[in-house]
């Protein structure tokens, strides 16, 4: 499991508080829909990543299977990268957005 | 001892399924089954982070030929146990999505869902895709329900 610490370059004070400015606030973690995974599996994802429950799971499922994306979670930079990662690592295609940056 | 979901196939006929999923993968070992990628445009993160997912994937794939193993081609039989499911059902998603991506992109989403292809249409490479593409999904169904991960 790797996390986001830094930007990885410039440690000038004013790339610092950029950075930490343009991470700042609430971020959502977006699953986009696939035409392969099953509705079943991407419910069980749901559960099992995000701790819904059965009839949130499935909301949701629906949601990416009928619309082609859902917003799964909403918060903390942080976890949300923690969030993504393990969707990603059920092989849902997943993707994080600012929140209220979706077009 | 945890549990254990134990289940019998006809293994003369899953032999080519598999087999032509190992085929279709082999050298795509660096390539991640679902285009996804970090979140944020760093290299050294997006090193990180592929790479991570690149070993889960890999290992996730291993336990699924693991399953299909020397045992299972003898006997028919094959047993997945509980420390495994996760990365056998994740395998699976893994397998089907380089199936779809590699050996059946000619074909829309709908018509694959559905069940919908001639097998007249068909090559004999996409024949043995598609029936792996088909067991590899039937395998999800059967641990979801009965191991309710």
């Amino acid at each position: 499991m790797v996390s986001f610490v830094g930007g990885g370059g410039s440690s000038s004070p004013e790339a610092s508080v950029e950075d930490e400015t343009s991470l700042s606030g609430l971020w959502s973690v977006v699953v986009l829909n696939d035409p392969v995974n099953l509705m079943s599996y991407v419910t069980m994802v749901f559960k099992r990543v995000i701790g819904m429950s059965q009839s949130e799971a499935e909301t949701h499922m629906l949601e990416v299977h009928e619309l082609g994306r859902s917003v799964v979670w909403t918060g903390e930079r942080e976890k949300a990268e923690t969030y993504l990662y393990q969707l990603q690592e059920w092989h849902l295609t997943a993707v994080l957005e600012k929140d209220g940056s979706s077009t | 001892m945890g549990r254990q979901l134990e289940f019998r196939l006809d293994a003369e006929a899953v032999r080519p399924l598999i087999e032509r999923t190992r085929l279709a993968i082999d050298g795509t070992e660096d390539q991640l089954a679902a285009p996804n990628g970090p979140p944020v445009d760093d290299d050294l993160m997006t090193d990180f982070w592929q790479s991570d997912l690149l070993g889960s994937q890999q290992s996730d794939m291993a336990a699924l030929t693991n399953l299909f193993d020397d045992t299972f081609l003898d006997t028919g039989r094959a047993r997945v146990d509980e420390e495994d499911v996760d990365r056998v059902l994740r395998g699976c998603a893994a397998a089907r999505l380089k199936l779809r991506e590699l050996c059946l992109n000619r074909f829309e989403d709908e018509s694959l869902e559905r069940g919908e292809l001639e097998r007249d249409d068909l090559s004999e490479e996409e024949t043995e895709a598609y029936g792996a593409y088909i067991l590899f999904a039937s395998l999800q169904e059967l641990i979801i329900s009965q191991m309710d991960p």
